[in-house]
This record gives C-alpha cells, structure tokens and sequence, in this order.
C-alpha cells in the first residue's frame, strides 16, 4: 500500500492534478488578503500566496507533511488545510513580532515560534496588555473590513443577500437555500463578490480603521 | 456599549470575514471559471502550469524523468572527461617526447622505449610526474653543458 506521499503524487501527476494546484493557489491568495485586512499587513518577508502554495505541495511530496487519505479523502482539502495553516502561522509571526522581541528564546533554550505565543487563541483575561491592544487593533480592522465589504455591495441584490447569509453560513448550498437564490446566481453573485474584494486594498482598510478610531 | 456587546461584535465580524474568505475560496467554479478568476488576481495561468510541471519534475519524478535525467547526467560527465583528459594528457605526452628528444641532442642517454611503455600504463598524475623529472634532469644536463 502507497504512503501518503506517494499517493500525492500518483494524484498530482494525474489529471486533477493541474486543476488542484491552480485552486490551491486561488484559494491563498483569497486567504491571504482576508488574513492582511485583518492583521494590518502584507505576507511577510519574500512570501506570496503561490510560494506559500509551492512550499506546502514540496512538503507533502517530500513526506515533511503528510496527507492521512482515511481522515480526509481530498488531496485539495487537505492541501487548503496545510495552506491556511501556513497563512495562518506567518500573520501570527507578524502579531508576535509586534508585541515581543524577533529573536526571543525561550527558557528552555529553544527558538520562540507562533506556536509559543498563541495571543489569538486566549482568552481576553489571559492577554497580558500589549496583546490586548493587539487584538483590540485587529478587531477594528476586522470591522473596517467587513463595512467596506458591505458599503462596495450595496445596489448589487444578489450580492447583498449573499452577505447577508454570510454572518450565519460559508456553504453555497445553504446560501441559496436561505436567500432562495438558484445556486447558479449564488455562483454569480460570488464572483461579484470576488471581484469587490478584490478591489478593497489593504491601505483602504487600514485607512478605514484609522477613521473609525477618530472621536 | 456593554463587554457582551463588544465581544458579540468582535465575534460576527470575525465569523463574517471567515465565512466570506471560505465562501470565496469554494471550489464549485468550472475550469474556465477558473482560470478567469486566477486572471483576475493577476496571475499569468500558462506560467503557473509551468510552474507546476517543474515543481513535479523537480520533486516527483516519473521514472522516465528520473531515469532522463540520470542519462543526462552521465552523457555531461562523458562529454567533460573526453574533452579535458585526453588532450591534457596527450599535452603531457608531447611535451616528455620534446624533453627526451632535447636530453638526447645534449648526448644524455635516456631509455625512451621505456618511458614510452610506461605512458600506456601510467596514469595521468604519473606522467605529469614524469614530465616534470625529465624537465628537471633536462635543466640540470643543461647547466652541467654550459659550465
């Protein structure tokens, strides 16, 4: 029986192949914009989406990340998940670099990760201060984003009633079921969408963020 | 505004961004859908299919690849010891003939049979050695002539 590194490659190789390489790297640049509105920042150093991508696909080829087959059947599934991690890790590093030393090490000697400072997954009363105003920052930017998102929406009825069913469910099925548009509007309506996002720079959100703040 | 209020606003527009990131991330698109939406985000699609036969090429080889490139790998390596070895040996070899030729004119008896014996069987260290025995006698005969 193939490991799961060489069943990702038999799979990549095939062909679905291509298609899962090109939505893998759609779906990180997505990620990664929604990730800088909410942080405030880039991708960091030399990263990109599509490197991002590229460097999860060497991994799960080389055996440094395994696809476990039995617990998710979708090599694109699982591939999104290792890429939304990765996404997810370098805009930690951003937050943790915000508030603590870049070169930290930690009293056993070892060097500090993301993973050492999970500010994003406490809770508040656990947050030392500077961590508090970081979440506190994140939050505004959070709302700045989702009111440009809502604002750029609005004459667009498809569009708006997608966004609306939003704040319950991310599924395109049960978007239509509640909106009771066919599914194929909900489809358009999301390149509608795509295409307002798209357009939402990370500066406009900073800016309104900033403008939020203002007394 | 009360604390509950502020986390439940915290929290919606958290879960709002998420749903919208995974809404937009969705994978029900067609082909064409989808190279369109890649277009969009400003990626040339025929370079990211590059990218991608190279990523596989380089990280998981058919073996008809591997095996491609091992011949390529040892046709390079023919091609650089049949353009560098004999030439510079047979450089070697000319430059000992002239020697032993020169050391013979000044009346030094040398046994070339020999020495050309020993340039079939000698390595190409070894007849550099040799080439620089012959040019140190040769200078010494030399000297010994002139005084």
């Amino acid at each position: 029986m193939s490991n799961g590194k060489e069943r990702a490659a038999i799979v990549l190789r095939g062909p679905e192949g291509e298609e899962i390489y090109l939505r893998l790297v759609l779906y990180a640049e997505r990620l990664a914009r929604m990730h800088g509105w909410r942080v405030g920042a880039d991708l960091p150093g030399a990263s990109s989406p599509k490197s991002i991508v590229n460097d999860v696909v060497i991994k799960v080829l080389e055996g440094v990340r395994i696809w476990d087959e039995s617990r998710e059947p979708s090599l694109l599934n699982a591939l999104k998940g290792m890429v939304r991690s990765e996404i997810g890790h370098l805009y930690e590093k951003i937050e943790e670099t915000l508030v603590e030393p870049a070169d930290a090490v930690l009293p056993n000697g070892k060097e500090r990760t993301s993973d050492s400072f999970p500010s994003t997954r406490l809770h508040p009363g656990e947050l030392n201060p500077e961590q508090h105003l970081l979440r506190t920052e994140r939050t505004k930017q959070e709302l700045a984003a989702m009111t440009l998102v809502l604002k750029e929406t609005e004459g667009k009825p498809d569009a708006e009633s997608v966004l609306l069913a939003l704040y319950e469910t991310d599924s395109s099925a049960e978007i239509a079921q509640m909106t009771g548009l066919s599914i194929e509007r909900v489809y358009s309506a999301r390149r509608e969408l795509d295409r307002i996002v798209r357009k939402i720079t990370l500066a406009r959100v900073i800016r309104a963020a900033r403008e939020e703040n203002r007394p | 505004m009360n604390p509950n209020d502020k986390k439940s606003v915290q929290s919606v527009a958290a879960k709002f961004l998420d749903n919208l990131a995974s809404f937009l991330g969705d994978d029900s698109p067609s082909r064409e859908d989808l190279t369109s939406d890649l277009e969009n985000n400003g990626f040339d699609v025929n370079q990211l299919r590059s990218d991608f036969r190279g990523l596989l090429s380089e990280h998981a080889p058919t073996w008809q690849q591997k095996a491609e490139r091992e011949r390529k790998a040892a046709l390079e390596t023919l091609a650089r010891q049949e353009v560098a070895a004999p030439r510079a040996r047979s450089v070697v070899e000319n430059e000992i003939n002239n020697l032993i030729q020169a050391m013979q004119q000044l009346g030094a008896t040398v046994p070339a049979g020999a020495y050309h014996q020993k340039f079939r069987e000698a390595t190409d260290a070894d007849l550099e050695s040799l080439r620089d025995d012959l040019a140190l006698q040769y200078q010494i005969l030399k000297k010994k002539q002139t005084k």
